[in-house]
């Protein structure tokens, strides 16, 4: 009796007992389920946040000031950039402002960025739809013209041709005569596609040149935060060191932070890692339960089948064999559940990454995880159906034969 | 008891069986046996309830051991041998057949007569050919693939006959053969053990119903554990016994 001919047995069993084998492989399955799910969806949200910094540059450092509560809040100066102009770094800094958007009645909460006169060759990651950026001369000479996100533009243009029409922009600014509310007119030059959900993609925002905002919204040469390409051969951290040292000494102590992007990512996959940790222990709990209905129900089966047991003794059968049969009976049932399970979490997973393709823009079906479903889930058939198997090998036969 | 030039297939002397029963009781069902049973003979084994035939007839079937005692299967002692070494035993040397068929329900006849021949460790065409041939010789040739619950009670112990005649075995032991089965359907099974005996098969046939066991050549009485001597033990009416 070889091992294949006790898995058709197993099937069988399984198969003339429908209801009851499907009910006992449900906590497996549901196991199963749970712990592939949310490796799958971590892996694919890890890989999404991973490109997209790689497309926003992984050698970029960004520098923040940091806020203390009863120290006054500062942000960084254009002579800041100037202590730092000996570095192999490419300034991309930019200043933002929050600032109503209005046109024909329809009116929206927008964040500008106000981004250098070389920002259009400096990000390449950034993609037009349609329209242009302003020119490097448009950009120092102030032009009130923005760049508009994908979504911005739909929604407050959702009819007609958002380039060319003008946009009326306020906000309110501290100035000599205190709070005054500054209102400007821009025209849409360009539409960018939406950023991603991830990335603050779900706000409006726009692009203007530095030099308008500075004019209008925001201080003079002031930025809210620093932001540098570092030169590809520049050792980052040494850079970042530097940075940091210099600022230090402008500004008299440390009240702001140096990250690089490389960190966010060492963080995030931190965070992401301890959460799927999180949720697969809880899947784990799961499969434990499901075990112990297998166990239950073997158990069940070896009463029913004491008689079974006694003529396959009878018959020739030892003691290794019947340990065999039903420990086989138990992984088959297991793996069945396993293999369930894995196909529901390729069937959710995919259905994740239609319904939210921003944050899970590809599927992964790394084949790791479909090995540890199959692993684990016969691996709990094995733990969970040695005590019932041992139980029934361990059946004197004459006893068994009698057994009513 | 008959004697005969050649060795017997089944030689016990002295086989002893003792229970723990309660407390510090102990049950002696079988009180001190010895017969030999030759290659060839029909052996009906008889006894009132209690006499000790079930338990004689699981250590003939080498699913128990004596307490004392010596059992010599085909010249081998097996009175002694471990588990595994008996289940061997019993899958090359005993076929059982039982009151009950116990036939693996839900898997067709020729299934069922090659359970044994897997446990041998046989190929699926081997134990395939094995199998219709010994279901033809029942008379099964036509119901291969029919499933127990498929099949009439004569039908099902001839499976069951099947089955243990294709482990070719040293000795056929039936236990109440006939005992779940209409007048017609034991007079068919019967005229079957007579056949097999008369092909040369040892069979040996526990029963209690007195005209099962006169169609044997030969009758071993039990009483209380102990053979009586080949002599009625009841008070009954009881036919004559044949002499081998």
């Amino acid at each position: 009796m070889n091992v294949l001919e006790n898995i058709q047995t197993a099937l069988s069993a399984i198969a003339s007992n429908k209801l009851r084998s499907l009910l006992t492989m449900l906590g497996v399955i549901i196991g199963v389920f749970a712990v592939t799910t949310m490796l799958s969806l971590g892996q694919m949200a890890t890989q999404a946040i991973t490109k997209q910094l790689d497309s926003i540059g992984g050698r970029t450092l960004l520098v923040q000031p940091r806020y203390a509560p009863g120290r006054p809040y500062r942000t960084f100066i254009a002579d800041d950039l100037n202590a730092l102009a000996g570095l192999p770094i490419r300034d991309v800094s930019s200043t933002s402002s929050g600032v109503t958007a209005e046109v024909s009645g329809r009116s929206a909460n927008l964040s500008l960025s106000g981004v250098k006169a070389d920002y259009a060759r400096q990000s390449p990651d950034v993609k037009l739809t349609s329209g242009r950026f302003f020119t490097e001369t448009e950009a120092r000479g102030s032009a009130p013209l923005i760049v508009l996100s994908g979504t911005t533009a739909q929604k407050l243009f959702p009819q007609q041709n958002p380039l060319g029409q003008v946009l009326r922009i306020s906000a309110r600014v501290v100035n000599n005569s205190g709070l005054v509310l500054q209102r400007e007119q821009v025209t849409v030059i360009g539409v960018t596609q939406p950023a991603s959900a991830l990335f603050g993609g779900g706000q409006d925002s726009g692009i203007m040149p530095i030099n308008f905002l500075w004019r209008t919204f925001t201080d003079r040469d002031s930025y809210d935060t620093l932001q540098f390409r570092v030169d590809p051969g520049a050792d980052i951290d040494s850079v970042q060191a530097t940075v940091s040292r210099v600022l230090e000494r402008r500004r008299g102590e440390k009240n702001f932070e140096v990250f690089n992007f490389d960190q966010f990512v060492q963080q995030f996959s931190q965070i992401t890692t301890v959460l799927q940790i999180l949720l697969a222990s809880i899947g784990g709990l799961s499969l434990l339960v499901g075990g112990i209905g297998i166990m239950n129900i073997m158990l069940v089966s070896v009463t029913e089948r004491t008689r079974e047991i006694g003529l396959r003794k009878a018959l020739g059968a030892r003691r290794g064999t019947i340990l065999g049969q039903f420990l086989i009976e138990a992984v088959t049932l297991t793996a069945l559940g396993g293999l369930v399970g894995y196909l529901l979490t390729v069937l959710t997973v995919t259905l994740v990454s239609l319904a939210a393709p921003s944050f899970f823009p590809q599927v992964i079906l790394s084949p790791g995880v479909a090995l540890l479903a199959l692993v684990v889930s016969a691996l709990t058939g094995v733990i969970f159906g040695v005590w019932p198997a041992s139980r029934a090998a361990a059946l004197p036969p004459i006893e068994a034969l009698r057994y009513e | 008891m008959s004697t005969s030039s050649s060795d017997p297939v089944i030689r016990l002397s002295g086989i002893t069986k003792v229970y723990a029963g309660e407390g510090d009781a102990e049950v002696h069902a079988l009180s001190g046996i010895s017969l030999d049973i030759h290659a060839g003979e029909y052996v009906a084994l008889m006894g009132p309830s209690g006499s000790g035939k079930s338990t004689l007839m699981h250590i003939l079937g080498c699913l128990d051991q004596p307490t004392e005692g010596r059992y010599l299967l085909g010249g081998d002692d097996v009175s002694q041998l471990g588990e595994d070494q008996l289940a061997r035993i019993r899958n090359e040397r005993i076929g059982f057949v039982f009151q009950s068929f116990n036939l693996l329900a839900r898997t067709s006849a020729q299934k069922n007569v090659e359970l044994p021949l897997a446990y041998r460790g046989l190929g699926l065409r081997e134990r395939s050919t094995l199998a219709r041939t010994a279901l033809e010789r029942v008379g099964l040739g036509d119901r291969l693939s029919h499933k127990p619950s498929e099949l009439s009670g004569g039908q099902k112990q001839r499976v069951a006959i099947a089955r243990a005649l294709v482990q070719d075995p040293a000795v056929l032991l039936a236990d109440e053969p006939t005992g779940n089965l209409d007048s017609r359907s034991t007079r068919e099974i019967l005229k079957l053990f007579e056949e097999l005996h008369r092909e040369g098969r040892t069979i040996v046939l526990v029963t209690h119903e007195e005209e099962v066991g006169a169609r044997a050549s030969r009758t071993i009485w039990l009483r209380d554990g102990l053979v009586s001597d080949g002599r009625p033990v009841l008070d009954d009416d009881v036919p004559e016994v044949a002499s081998v």
